[in-house]
């Protein structure tokens, strides 16, 4: 272990090395892999529809959302690669942790400002039920990512 | 490698794929703007057109009661059936039917030219802004 | 303001308990010649305090919502009938129905009608002019069913004996071309085209197409 690391705790190392942690690990870390790839290619086969899925927030002037429609994916792609193949793994967590956050605060404005596909016959206090399951399943989401994160292995600790 | 160095190398291939996609995908997005529907038309557009627009209003009849452009004629989904022969009267082959209502988000105005469309007004458009861009555009 | 709504909207996921629906979103099908199409949203108090529903609100003026009582006792049960007037509309048609208790104002429930009407037919155009003075051709409607359709066109009569029209069968019963002509332009005249089916038996609409000279 490097000498600037915190060292872990003598419980942490006994829980981390057990193997079903290392399983249960190992099955998370594939499970956002599979997450990631998924939504990356299901978006990078047509991005012209995802662009407007993005123009729905508007939060974005237009040439930044045509940008981000196929950055996005890029990204996705990449981090689901990385941690498929349990390479640069500290990076690919980074990434999908500011994924994440990024994406949940668009759902809470989408949320907030209350929009809606009707005419906006019922003004701006009510939730969209089409946006509160995916922002509560983001939240879950980034509390697994700080999971394998804090977890991650010496050998995939890079050194400061 | 630093996590730093890792997320910076993941973000520069990021990039690299997003240009390769934006140059050759089939169905890349355009970078100009917003697909716009042929049938839509801006008010400043319907400057240009003036004088041989017939207004359709696709709001309810009450909204349309308190308010609506100037020469409007009011024609919905629940009033359909008893109205369009009477926006026949009025309506002369040639013209322009610019239907509106309420705003943006309202799907209404869309559907109505669609309709007038389907039934045969070739020259029929929908506003973008609706109601309220006239209401903008028309108030001192 | 908007953040103390979202943190009472968070807060009040569990309050949601209260009022239990036996469903809250409803697909139904309309037959042609239905004017309405009814829904009925049943829901129970599981909850061990009262609540009183004070607003029903639907997001457009065809859909009305009603209730025959706002207060409900722990256990009992109520429901709330959504009528969606279906006037034009055809086709995938989708309405909510806000429902609010004085109990969580602020977490409303939203209650969903999805309306799938058919249209049974379809008439390429729907109306014919000719200018006054322009000569008195034959302008013709393209009338199908739609695919499958258990209706067939049975006659087209016109109201007015000077625009008179001809019918030629491209399917019998199914695509017809009507042929309508006035007998002359020099003034204003006007007829409704009665297309008559027999669908469905109970009540076989009549379709309507306009013939106008002016």
């Amino acid at each position: 272990m490097e000498a600037t690391e915190p060292p872990m705790s003598t419980l942490t190392q006994s829980i981390a090395s057990r193997p079903i942690f290392r399983t249960a690990r190992f099955l998370l870390r594939l499970a956002i892999a599979a997450l990631f790839l998924f939504a990356a290619i299901t978006k990078l086969v047509d991005p012209s529809s995802f662009v407007q899925q993005i123009a729905n927030y508007q939060l974005t002037p237009w040439p930044a959302t045509a940008l981000l429609s196929v950055f996005l994916p890029a990204l996705e792609l990449c981090v689901g690669v990385c941690l498929l193949l349990g390479r640069w793994e500290s990076g690919a967590l980074a990434w999908v942790a500011i994924l994440l956050t990024i994406f949940s605060g668009a759902l809470l404005s989408a949320i907030v400002r209350g929009l809606s596909i009707d005419c906006g016959c019922f003004g701006r206090s009510i939730e969209n039920t089409g946006t509160l399951w995916p922002l509560i399943r983001n939240l879950a989401l980034l509390v697994v990512t700080g999971f394998l994160w804090f977890s991650r292995s010496t050998k995939s600790r890079p050194a400061k | 490698m630093t996590a730093l160095r890792q997320t910076g190398f993941i973000l520069l291939i990021a990039v690299g794929l997003a240009g390769v996609t934006a140059a050759v995908h089939p169905k890349r997005p355009s970078f100009l703007g917003p697909p716009r529907d042929p049938n839509e038309v801006t008010l400043a557009q319907t400057k240009q057109w003036a004088g041989n627009i017939l207004w359709v209003d696709a709001r309810s009849e009450s909204e349309f009661a308190a308010e609506h452009v100037p020469d409007a004629f009011c024609l919905n989904f629940d009033n359909w059936t008893e109205r369009f022969p009477k926006f026949l009267d009025r309506y002369n082959p040639g013209q322009r039917v610019v239907v509106y209502c309420t705003a943006t988000s309202c799907q209404l105005s869309r559907e109505i030219a669609a309709k007038l469309k389907a039934s045969g007004v070739d020259d029929a458009y929908f506003l973008e802004g609706g109601w309220e861009a006239w209401k903008q555009q028309n108030r001192p | 303001m908007r953040l103390s709504l979202l943190l009472s909207l968070f807060l009040a996921i569990p309050a949601f308990a209260q009022l239990k629906w036996d469903t809250m979103e409803q697909t139904l099908k309309s037959k042609p010649g239905d004017r309405e199409i009814v829904a009925t949203y049943r829901f129970t108090n599981t909850g061990t305090t009262p609540i009183t529903i004070d607003n029903v609100h639907t997001s457009c003026g065809c859909t009305t919502a009603a209730l025959t009582k706002n207060e409900y006792a722990p256990g009992e049960s109520g429901q709330i009938v959504a009528r969606m007037e279906i006037g034009s509309r055809t086709g995938h048609q989708e309405k909510s129905i806000l429902v609010t208790t004085k109990q969580n104002p602020k977490a409303p429930t939203v209650l969903r009608l999805v309306a799938d009407i058919p249209e049974p037919l379809v008439m390429k155009p729907t109306f014919v002019m000719w200018a006054l003075g322009e000569t008195p051709k034959a302008k013709t409607i393209d009338i199908k069913v739609t695919d499958g359709f258990p209706m067939k066109l049975l006659k087209v009569d016109s109201d007015n004996p000077d625009i008179k029209v001809e019918v030629s069968e491209v399917h019998p019963g199914v695509e017809i071309e009507v042929h309508i002509t006035p007998k002359d332009t020099s003034r204003p005249e006007m007829a409704t085209l009665l297309i008559r089916t027999d669908y469905p038996s109970d009540n076989p609409q009549t379709y309507y197409a306009y013939a106008k000279v002016k």
